[in-house]
């Protein structure tokens, strides 16, 4: 086996802000006659050359727009004018090094020597509306001089080497800067050198990304308290309420500052620079110290001067939603070019948890808004994001790039057996001891059967009572757990039983439970205390409140009365989590400390709110680590929210039982997915094709793939491919390239039937490449 | 696999010549089912049509369907559609819009829904007719209908709109279903 090439992208980073009066070479047309040049003189003072720009605006007169003519010869004291300083370090700033002209081919700017393309037009403003010139930036010409400059005088020299064509040239000045050229290189295990794909400037406190042909400068809006009040920074501009001065400064070569302060609260953005990332912190600070302050936050990025029409919200590549809510999964990712991507994530609680993540093809933005953000008197929040630049148009490596930063490792023991603890009663003895060795785990669900009425109940929903009820039937239903847990340990040794719980829907006590959790209460936007059509009254739990208080008697219950080894906690995340809709899922009653409703016609609060995942976190933590300290299992519905529960490294899954592509949901922890029962290799293969792993097995022996798809720890995610240490779960041919030579390998192709064929093999030198048996499925395992 | 209901079957053709069927105001309108059409649970239906394209004309599939239910109860995400073998999703791409008659979101006793999330899944109303639905907020008159732009998907011959009823549970009921070529029109974002 050959070492992998990497391919790491390399960032060129910019950082420029003017702060000097910028001095003017030309600020009228010049035209410039064919084989003729302009050689225009300037003065620098003494120490002026800390970084300097020479901007320049040029077109080939012409009456139509025919395309670009490389026409234009630039030289600065001599030196020609290059796209860059060197093989690292960019010159031009402003233009990425290609553009696509309507032929489709691509075409460059600039092959070296000072000659540059200039695009023909019979103006400076029409070009700007083509699709293929990089849009305001078609006559612009920006250059990073400061090597080149001299105390005193210097002289540019713009040469029109057409013999038949004029060159017009406008604007031509030297600015100012206080800047850092940043450049970060990777050396590409065997091969020659990295490729420059991105170059990254930072215009007016946010990055202008020219990534491969494209230019996608970063925006940002957040509003104020009074109507169509919007402070902004970047693509969108600097403008704001009267004081929103933003100011830029350096603070070393990889971290920059941004600073604005406005009537209400102050701003400020720090701005690091990693290899293919850049890390965003937005601390806002209310200015008052009596009144709470409501903003609403729009990060994204400006697709005006770009064709893209793809791009993945929350992992969903399907154009049907263009806004999603999906904290699990708090990414967008634009396929840029066809060769590389640009992504960004939001990566603290209250950003994930508030943010729509966007794609508005009518002001042709996408980002991360949050429509919720409160900021209590005298309080000071940050906000964080990260703009990833992946040298791929690939989700999956974007993805597993924020899964390596986020250090995520999810090992999965088993599959898991959902079932009803009176089927479990009544299921045959061999299916259930037909479990045992298997690695599966048994969940007892909710529902049970009324032996007076014959109807199905569940312990979630109205009628019959909660688990914990000094009722007939509660008396029941408990009977019922422990003995069906008792069967399963008894036929099936050491095939742990978890207990299903939800700790938002009341399945405690029924009898007086308005009056009993009164203080637990979660109400909606009008004040009705908010109840599921199936699942009964929901609350929140504390460590404090009665609710809480009694969700953790019930767990105590489970473990002491019926004996589980572990529970299956539904919705952890919060209720409805579960399907990844917007908009933001917020209940009123009790308050996160960071969410409230904002008029998006006032930008004025208009009342404090919470989201489960904000306002829980404590209380779930401190379950969770008692469970984990007494060895007991869990596995969860929904996915990590927070930064505290993502740290756990139990198993995760989310529902696809109705909608597959919610798979993607789980790309940020284990990527697993609840099926129905029979799993076939086709609904395998659906959603491996989302990058997940189905968990759910029914009863009895032998059940190919499921069975052989565990344990697993899982290191990458691909679309049809799931990567483990030692194993490797594909739907589609795959090339094996991160197991050493000579590792034994034990390989099981499953038919489109499920029918599994058996196999060992000794990897040798050359990459292994795996093809899948016609709709089937390969899984291969590390033997010892 | 699910079965081809080959009865169910109906081919057209689309072309300025058979004015006589047509509704629309270019006389281009086929109907592919007029009548009510039960499709059982977990069952499905195709239906085969060829298309005679004409100048500056998009072409349009209309399906109006409900859940077979006593009374009315929302929404279920049973109706899955493909046309040609593609999911018929809401969007061509992030700036171009396939469904025509409402917005993907709905908001239905207080709490926001919506008609798609795409794989060409789309929630059905639960309704034991074609009216009760209308007057609920799920969309007024177009509350049962699914209109997409499909011109893009279409051929010459052949092609073939597959309707499936994913539920475990509930009968999908079909009224009318048509494809017709309407002048075009720029698409909206």
């Amino acid at each position: 086996m050959t070492s992998p090439t990497f391919t790491i992208l390399t960032i060129l980073a910019t950082l420029a802000m003017a702060h000097a009066e910028p001095i003017i070479l030309s600020d009228h047309d010049v035209v410039i006659a064919p084989h003729t040049q302009k050689r225009l003189d300037f003065a620098l003072p003494s120490g002026a050359n800390t970084d300097l720009r020479l901007l320049i605006e040029a077109r080939l007169e012409a009456d139509s727009h025919f395309g670009t003519s490389r026409l234009m010869k630039l030289s600065l004291n001599g030196t020609p004018l290059a796209g860059a300083k060197d093989r690292t370090t960019r010159r031009i700033v402003n233009k990425a090094p290609t553009f696509k002209w309507e032929n489709g081919n691509e075409y460059m700017w600039t092959r070296g020597e000072g000659l540059w393309d200039v695009v023909a037009s019979p103006d400076f403003e029409s070009a700007q509306a083509l699709p293929w010139f990089g849009g305001e930036a078609a006559h612009w010409y920006v250059f990073v001089v400061d090597d080149l400059v001299v105390d005193g005088e210097n002289a540019l020299v713009i040469h029109n080497n057409s013999g038949k064509h004029h060159l017009v040239v406008r604007n031509v000045r030297v600015e100012t800067h206080t800047a850092v050229t940043e450049s970060v290189r990777s050396v590409p295990a065997g091969s020659q050198g990295g490729t420059t794909v991105a170059a990254v400037s930072l215009t007016d406190g946010a990055p202008l990304i020219s990534l491969g042909t494209e230019t996608l400068p970063i925006g940002s809006l957040f509003s104020y308290p009074q109507p169509d009040g919007w402070n902004q920074l970047g693509a969108a501009g600097t403008a704001g309420e009267p004081g929103w001065s933003p100011v830029t400064e350096r603070v070393n070569d990889r971290q920059w500052t941004c600073t604005a302060t406005g009537e209400q609260y102050a701003l400020k953005r720090s701005i690091r620079f990693h290899l293919a990332r850049i890390d965003i912190s937005d601390t806002f600070t209310n200015r008052s110290a009596t009144e709470p302050v409501g903003i609403i936050i729009d990060n994204f990025i400006d697709l005006r001067r770009t064709p893209l029409a793809d791009a993945y919200l929350g992992g969903r590549e399907d154009p049907s939603l263009n806004e999603v809510y999906a904290p699990s999964n708090p990414t967008l990712f634009l396929p840029v070019s066809g060769q590389n991507g640009l992504g960004l994530v939001a990566e603290d609680d209250v950003y994930r948890n508030q943010a729509a993540i966007y794609f508005d093809a009518k002001t042709l933005r996408c980002g991360l808004r949050t429509a919720n953000f409160y900021l209590a008197p005298g309080s000071t929040t940050t906000l964080r994001w990260s703009i990833y630049l992946v040298d791929s148009g690939d989700y999956y490596d974007f993805i597993n790039r924020v899964r390596r930063d986020w250090d995520i490792h999810t090992q999965i023991d088993g599959s898991y057996v959902f079932m009803p603890g009176d089927r479990l009663l009544a299921a045959g003895d061999k299916s259930i001891s037909a479990l045992a060795g298997t690695g599966t785990h048994v969940v007892m669900t909710s529902s049970w059967k009324d032996p007076k009425t014959g109807e199905y109940h569940s312990y979630f929903s109205f009628k019959p009572a909660g688990v914990l009820d000094d009722t007939e039937e509660s008396a029941y239903l408990r009977d019922v757990l422990k003995r069906a847990a008792a069967r399963i340990h008894k036929l099936a040794p050491g095939v742990p039983v978890l207990a299903k719980i939800h700790c938002y829907h009341n399945i405690v006590r029924r009898q007086n439970e308005l009056e009993e959790f009164k203080d637990s209460a979660v109400y909606d936007t009008t004040g009705v205390h908010i109840k599921d059509s199936n699942y009964g009254y929901c609350y929140y739990p504390s460590l404090d409140n009665s609710y809480g208080k009694a969700f953790i008697e019930l767990i105590e219950w489970f473990i002491e009365e019926v004996g589980v080894d572990g529970f299956y906690w539904d919705e952890l995340s919060g209720a409805g989590v579960t399907s990844g809709s917007k908009p933001t899922q917020m209940v009123f009653g009790p308050f996160d400390g960071h969410t409230a409703t904002i008029s998006p016609e006032t930008h004025r609060i208009e009342r404090k709110a919470a989201i489960y995942a904000l306002l829980c976190d404590r209380f779930k933590k401190q379950v969770i680590d008692s469970m984990l300290a007494r060895n007991l299992l869990v596995l969860a519905n929904s996915q990590p929210c927070t930064a505290a529960m993502q740290r756990y490294r139990f198993p995760r899954m989310v529902e696809s039982h109705v909608q597959a592509s919610d798979s993607v949901l789980a790309h940020m922890h284990a990527p697993l997915a609840y099926t129905r029962a029979s799993t076939s290799v086709a609904d395998f293969r659906y959603r491996l094709s989302f990058g997940a792993i189905p968990l759910r097995r029914p009863l009895g022996e032998g059940q190919a793939p499921i069975d052989l798809s565990f344990p697993i720890t899982v290191q990458r995610l691909a679309k049809g491919t799931i990567v483990g240490e030692r194993k490797v779960i594909t739907s589609v041919d795959h090339t094996l390239e991160s197991w050493a030579p000579g590792t034994n390998v034990r390989r099981y192709d499953i038919d489109a039937d499920g029918k599994v064929a058996h196999s060992t093999l000794q990897l040798n030198a050359a990459p292994f490449r795996v093809v899948v048996p016609p709709d089937g499925l390969v899984v291969l395992e590390q033997a010892p | 696999m699910k079965r081809l209901h080959s009865i169910a079957v109906l081919i057209a053709v689309l072309a300025v010549s058979v004015p006589a069927q047509t509704e629309s105001a270019t006389g281009n309108r086929t109907v592919l089912s007029s009548e009510e059409l039960t499709i059982s649970m977990s069952d499905d239906r195709t239906f085969e049509f060829d298309i005679k394209r004409q100048k500056d004309t998009d072409v349009v599939v209309t399906i109006e369907a409900r859940i077979e239910i006593e009374k009315l109860s929302g929404t279920g995400r049973i109706l899955k559609l493909s046309l040609n073998g593609q999911p018929l999703l809401a969007a061509k791409d992030r700036r171009t819009l396939r469904l025509l008659n409402k917005s993907v979101n709905f908001r239905y006793g207080g709490n926001f829904y919506q008609w798609t999330r795409g794989e060409g899944l789309w929630d059905v109303i639960y309704a034991p007719d074609y009216e009760v639905g209308q007057r609920v907020g799920l969309g007024g008159d177009q509350a049962y209908f699914y209109t997409f732009e499909v011109s893009d998907l279409v051929t010459a011959k052949d092609n073939s709109l597959k309707i499936a009823n994913m539920s475990k549970k509930h009968h999908l009921v079909l009224r009318d279903v048509h494809v017709e070529q309407v002048p075009r029109t720029e698409p909206e974002k």
